[in-house]
């Protein structure tokens, strides 16, 4: 028994150090930050994942609270599991709705969407 | 065999310092960490090695019981996606007042997730173990195992309720487990009697991970953390035997509830919890919880972690 117990944590101590990570991307953080208030609009939007992911599967849409959509660049890839968005005009205040779908290196689909506001 | 474990915690504790977030088992957008209390509804490749149980019992007439800490193990293999196979046990317990050590039966077990919605982050599973008598230390040894084995049919349910509208609600989950065991020997040798036990037992849950991706944005601190409550508990419901004088009652109920903390990291969770004892059958004063759990889908993803069954899954696929 004592033997197996040492197998298994030696084991499980090689695998730790060769892992690799592949689990679901959600979204680790965001520029304006989830359910945030800033005072004006951003240039950009900025939303950076847990995974890497693949960019030609993943996208972004932005949206005002009533659900009209808003002109917005095709989401670009930045370093570090990012991801940018170009707005075409600047923001009026209000309440706007990011709408996300990535799908990570190990292939599995993830979305979600996310507030954020303008102050007036 | 404690040495080990110090060696492949002091590795895990290198990779807590490298990268971010999330495993377990995922519904949708919802992850539902191993609880301690009961299992997670998922079917997942994990090693819980080790899983650590502190607790005080009280003797019939008020004074203190054996003080017991064990260290226990399971291994979790996915065959499908939605079906997999574990093996595992209580363990090792050491005994105090008065003084015994020995190791539990091995149990095995085979889970099948039969209901996934992920748009409602809903899920239920139903599974079968079996203890297997005398797998653990022999009949002469202080702490003997039972002698017999025990067959458990179990249901599991969890649902998170990030589809709900308003934003307070929605990194709570609710998870669930109802066993009913069967000793397959129903009087033993001396005379007593094996019950039928009914085990249920449930976790509230709130996902600081869900607020921070979802609702909110929280300080990285905090945003691998999910604070729960939970509890289990367990009724004899046949073959109960005589009463015992000197004894609690074989019809009480007995059971445990408390706070509990999981942290959620790439490779691995740790969670702890505080076990309140919910009468005198039960224990005495509070005793802990405690696990560290290891992911294998994401520390060997090609390999150990992966469904030894599964079609390749396209990267338009969804789940
Ligand atoms: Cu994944």
């Amino acid at each position: 028994m004592k033997r197996i117990f040492s197998l298994i944590a030696v084991g499980v101590a090689l695998m730790l150090l060769d892992g690799q990570a592949f689990a679901h991307a959600f979204l680790d953080h965001a520029v304006p930050g989830v359910g945030t208030t800033v005072a004006g609009s951003p240039v950009e939007l900025e939303l950076t994942f847990t995974e890497d992911i693949v960019p030609a599967f993943s996208g972004v849409h932005v949206a005002t609270e009533g659900g009209a959509a808003i002109a917005a660049g095709k989401a670009v890839p930045g370093p570090a599991n990012t991801l940018h968005v170009r707005l075409a005009h600047a923001l009026k205040p209000g309440t706007y709705v990011v709408t996300w779908h990535v799908v990570s290196v190990d292939t599995h689909h993830t979305q979600g969407s996310y507030k954020f506001t303008i102050a007036p | 065999m404690i040495r080990y474990f110090h060696r492949a915690l002091a590795a895990t504790a290198l990779l807590l310092a490298t990268s971010p977030l999330y495993a377990h088992t995922i519904v949708g957008n919802r992850v539902f960490p191993a609880t301690l209390t009961i299992d997670d509804p998922g079917v997942n490749d994990e090693l819980a090695l080790p899983t650590f149980s502190y607790l005080q019992s009280a003797n019939p007439d008020g004074s203190l019981g054996p003080v017991s800490y064990s260290l226990g193990w399971e291994y979790a293999k996915t065959i499908t996606p939605d079906f997999g196979l574990s093996i595992g046990s209580d363990g090792y317990t050491w005994q105090r007042n008065p003084k015994a050590e020995g190791w539990s039966n091995i149990e095995t077990e085979a889970k099948f997730a039969f209901f996934q919605d992920p748009a409602h982050e809903f899920i239920m599973s139903a599974a079968v173990s079996a203890e297997i008598g005398n797998t653990g230390s022999s009949q002469s040894a202080s702490l003997p195992s039972d002698p017999f084995s025990t067959i458990t049919p179990k249901f599991f349910i969890g649902r998170g309720f990030g589809d709900v509208s308003a934003d307070w609600v929605r990194p709570f989950a609710v998870t669930g487990e109802v066993d009913y065991s069967i000793p397959t020997v129903t009087i033993n040798s001396d005379g007593s009697y094996n019950p039928t036990v009914l085990t249920y037992g449930a976790s509230l849950q709130y996902s600081l991970l869900y607020e921070n991706s979802f609702v909110h944005q929280l300080p990285d601190v905090f945003n691998r953390l999910i604070p729960a409550f939970e509890g289990i508990f367990s009724t004899p419901v046949a073959n109960l035997g005589p009463a015992d004088p000197d004894d609690f009652s074989t019809r009480d109920t007995t059971g445990v509830v408390g706070p509990s903390l999981y942290y959620i990291g790439q490779y691995f969770e740790i969670g702890v919890m505080a076990q309140i004892p919910i009468n005198r059958a039960s224990g005495s004063h509070v005793g802990a919880l405690a696990v560290l759990d290891i992911f294998l889908d994401d520390v060997a993803p090609t390999s150990l972690g992966k469904p030894l069954f599964s079609a390749p899954l396209s990267p338009l696929a969804h789940y």
